[in-house]
């Protein structure tokens, strides 16, 4: 394997004043950028930025009904701006390859990966004797860090972890060693530990084989450890264009100000008064949950004796990678799923243990803020409906007078009358989870799980979504369990954090105690992979 | 993608549903026609086609044209209501299955894979026998057969709805079982329902027609194609082809036209772009 030599002067990708349009909607308006070869840009944005469709262009791969409709993309020199889709096909893979977001959809679920690896190899040199072929597929996994490659190369994708098929669609990419990389939100659905074991493997990679890479994400974070130079993208328009020091330490413009400000610094802390000040009479226990144990028929306990009490008005963060029971620990308390042991107290009543009728009143009082708004609501139900319809369930109303609640309610959150009548597919993000919040919180429930409630949101949204939730907490009063893989967003968030590891909780203290005293290795573990995208400001600051 | 290709890509739902449109026609005037029909006239009998007579007339004088657009309101309407009876039906065990108790599931399906487990052609004529023919029996017969195909498919999708975030919303919300069904999950099955009732529809035409061919659904003098296909094959011997062919190909025409359009539907259920 050659190094190529990275010409620090020689451009990879040149992109100027391009324009992309979905049917007759113009989406991208005029965008100039350029990539030099062996570096590593990152274009973010936030949702209907159009920063993935400038991606996908580069890569002549536009979805149905997009074209380009002005300006040049040259990639090593040449134009590619309409070319044919065999000229196109010619060139990815050999020059320009990507690296996809969905690491359990891009691979085809019933071919072994082998094949599959393979399959890109011979795309780009027929006739390769089947020996050699498979011999390139054995070093491409082992370069990408898959262990036992010969025994998996014979997998399926669904005997993969996320992180592990993340590493696969890596060497699909790499496989005919392109010079420019695409990668469109790479580690969007991975763990913060995962997330930093995949960032290192791509980059270690690109400098081994002098690639240049284009990272596409919403995630300021990533970027900010992972790129050189940054675009900011807003509308299908640049915003600004820089270094990574530029744009983290010294932002020229508004928005990325903005986009910097609703990440949660170290330090931040959301408003309203802390919990428990010395002083205040201790509050009333809400929930109390005791030896909780969940397994689902023999496997192992997915949940292992979790003691855990929610107090009035608190917020308890429960952080964790995925797998180890965030989510099963949600799911168990609200009764979405039976625990296999202990019990759980509801304000006195033993919501564990009730039955039918009994369980769906007490119901009332712990409700639920799904992670994915656009799934957590009816498609087929109007908001207003949606909002009304647990007065409705709990006899508190009849229909118009539910519906009146309901809309104050919703104005109450910045959803006006306009948005009364829509149905959810007709909202934002931010909207949309705020219509969940909205139906969670108007039985003014004495607890409210919230299960990653930001984390399918924009950026920008997620700090007006927050600071609803401390509005609503401060004057209903409600108890939250939050739960949250964004360790800055707990430490902004929570009261008390308990840190979730294979089904135990390991650590339970308040933020400062768990961020600058982490006791637990885990814990440690956890805070040492999270990407900052404030300590390039912080390292600025340090040397002026 | 311009305007040439999607107007090129989407002529067959419209030519299916430019024929599908003219049955309906067909079966309208076949309705003002009623009794007049079967109306025998030995004056005429085995006319070829003409302008008269434009599909010819049969062996005991009657216009073949007219009782193919007696058969066309006959056919569309008795499989029109065997579908729907069969995909209520399908519905009410789908949604029992898929979301009541585990024992419910077991108990209602063993009886629907039973029947799956037979020829929908042949259960639906022993039905239809053990019934006594007639149009009644052949479209209990159907149904019988339908139910099941139906309450396979729902009871799938209902499955699914199960782990539909907006399901659980509802439970957690305090919904009861059977209103969280009615209220969340009918509309969640919608299109595969109305995939699913699209494609029942071009069978239980076929199946109506089978049964009456082979006499244990409409009896003479019904003007049923199937019924008529049978009275035309022993004309076919011996030259008057017209009688049987016509309800033959209208019998084609219309499954054919059904079946395009219900791929069509099936395609654009798929979602779009990625």
């Amino acid at each position: 394997m050659t190094v190529s030599t990275v010409n620090p002067t020689g451009t990879a990708v040149e992109v100027s004043d391009l324009r992309v349009a979905y049917g007759g909607d113009e989406v991208v308006h005029g965008v100039s950028f350029r990539l030099r070869r062996g570096a590593r840009l990152g274009i973010v944005g936030e949702s209907g930025s159009g920063k993935s469709t400038v991606a996908r262009a580069v890569l002549g791969l536009l979805p149905p009904g997009g074209h380009v409709t002005g300006g040049r993309i040259e990639l090593l020199d040449t134009d590619v701006v309409g070319r044919t889709d065999k000229e196109m096909n010619d060139l990815r893979g050999r020059v320009v390859s990507l690296v996809f977001q969905d690491p359990l959809t891009s691979l085809d679920p019933v071919k072994p990966i082998g094949k599959q690896i393979a399959e890109v190899i011979v795309q780009h040199h027929r006739g390769l004797p089947r020996a050699e072929v498979r011999e390139r597929c054995l070093r491409l996994l082992n370069e990408v860090g898959v262990n036992d490659a010969e025994r998996r190369l014979k997998q399926y994708p669904h005997e993969f972890s996320g992180g592990m098929r993340q590493r696969v669609l890596i060497a699909i990419a790499i496989a005919n060693q392109p010079d420019v990389l695409i990668a469109d939100e790479p580690t969007t659905a991975l763990d913060v530990t995962t997330q930093a074991q995949v960032l290192d493997l791509l980059r270690t990679t690109a400098e081994r084989h002098g690639m240049s890479v284009i990272l596409v994400t919403h995630d300021l974070g990533v970027v900010a450890e992972f790129c050189d130079e940054v675009v900011v993208m807003k509308a299908g328009e640049i915003i600004e264009t820089g270094t990574a020091e530029q744009i983290f330490a010294s932002p020229a413009q508004d928005y990325t100000r903005h986009l910097l400000d609703c990440i949660p610094r170290p330090g931040d802390r959301r408003p309203g008064p802390e919990f428990g000040d010395p002083g205040d009479a201790e509050p009333a226990a809400v929930l109390t949950i005791t030896g909780l144990r969940k397994r689902y028929g023999r496997g192992p306990h997915v949940l292992d004796d979790i003691d855990l009490t929610l107090h009035a008005g608190e917020t308890v963060g429960i952080v964790g990678e995925s797998g180890a029971g965030k989510s099963t620990l949600a799911r168990t308390l609200i009764r979405l799923e039976n625990a296999s042991g202990g019990t759980i107290d509801l304000n006195g009543a033993d919501f564990g243990a009730a039955r039918s009728k009994r369980l769906r009143e007490l119901r009332r009082d712990i409700q639920m803020v799904f992670q994915d708004p656009f799934s957590s609501l009816d498609p087929h139900m109007q908001v207003v409906d949606i909002v009304a319809q647990p007065l409705i369930v709990h006899g508190l109303c009849d229909r118009p007078a539910a519906r009146a609640r309901a809309t104050e309610m919703l104005a109450s959150m910045g959803l006006d009358e306009q948005f009364l009548d829509r149905l959810p597919r007709n909202l934002s993000g931010g909207q949309r989870q705020r219509v969940a919040i909205a139906r969670a919180l108007i039985l003014r429930p004495a607890v409210a799980v919230l299960d990653e409630p930001i984390s399918a949101l924009d950026v920008s949204v997620r700090a007006q979504v927050l600071d609803l939730l401390r509005e609503e907490q401060l004057s209903l009063g409600t108890a939250y369990l939050f739960i949250v893989h964004d360790l800055a967003v707990a430490r902004y968030f929570c009261d008390r954090i308990a840190v979730l590891y294979e089904g135990k909780i390991v650590e339970f203290g308040s933020p400062a105690d768990l961020f600058e005293r982490p006791r637990h290795p885990y814990t440690r573990r956890l805070l040492d992979a999270i990407p900052d995208p404030h300590h390039l400001q912080r390292r600025m600051k340090d040397t002026t | 993608m311009n305007g040439t290709t999607s107007a090129w890509r989407r002529w067959p739902v419209i030519a299916s549903m430019v024929i599908l449109a003219v049955y309906l026609m067909l079966a309208l005037a076949g309705t003002f026609l009623g009794d007049q029909a079967n109306v025998a006239d030995v004056t005429r009998t085995l006319r070829p086609p003409s302008a008269e007579h434009l599909l010819g007339t049969d062996g005991e004088g009657r216009d073949v044209l007219s009782r193919v657009s007696v058969g066309a309101g006959i056919s569309i309407m008795l499989a029109a209501i065997s579908v729907a009876l069969g995909a209520a039906g399908g519905l009410i065990v789908a949604l029992a299955c898929g979301l009541g108790a585990r024992w419910l599931d077991r108990v209602l399906m063993a009886p629907m894979n039973a029947v799956l487990a037979f020829p929908q052609l042949l259960l639906a004529m022993a039905i239809a026998i053990a019934l006594g023919s007639g149009l009644t029996s052949a479209v209990i017969g159907i149904v019988v057969t339908i139910i099941p195909v139906f309450a396979v498919t729902l009871r799938g999708e209902a499955l699914r709805s199960r782990s539909e975030a907006f399901v659980e919303a509802a439970t957690t919300i305090g919904l009861p079982r059977w209103r969280i069904a009615l209220r969340h999950v009918v509309p969640y099955l919608g299109t595969t329902m109305t995939v699913q009732i699209a494609a029942n529809f071009g069978s239980a035409v076929i199946t109506l027609a089978a049964l009456s061919y082979v006499g244990v659904g409409a009896r003479p003098p019904t003007a049923e194609w199937g019924a008529m296909i049978n009275d035309g094959l022993q004309h076919a011997v011996s030259g008057q082809w017209w009688v049987g062919v016509a309800p033959g190909i209208a019998l084609l025409g219309l499954v054919i036209a059904v079946n395009i359009f219900t791929d069509q539907v099936r395609a654009r259920r798929r979602p779009a772009g990625w």
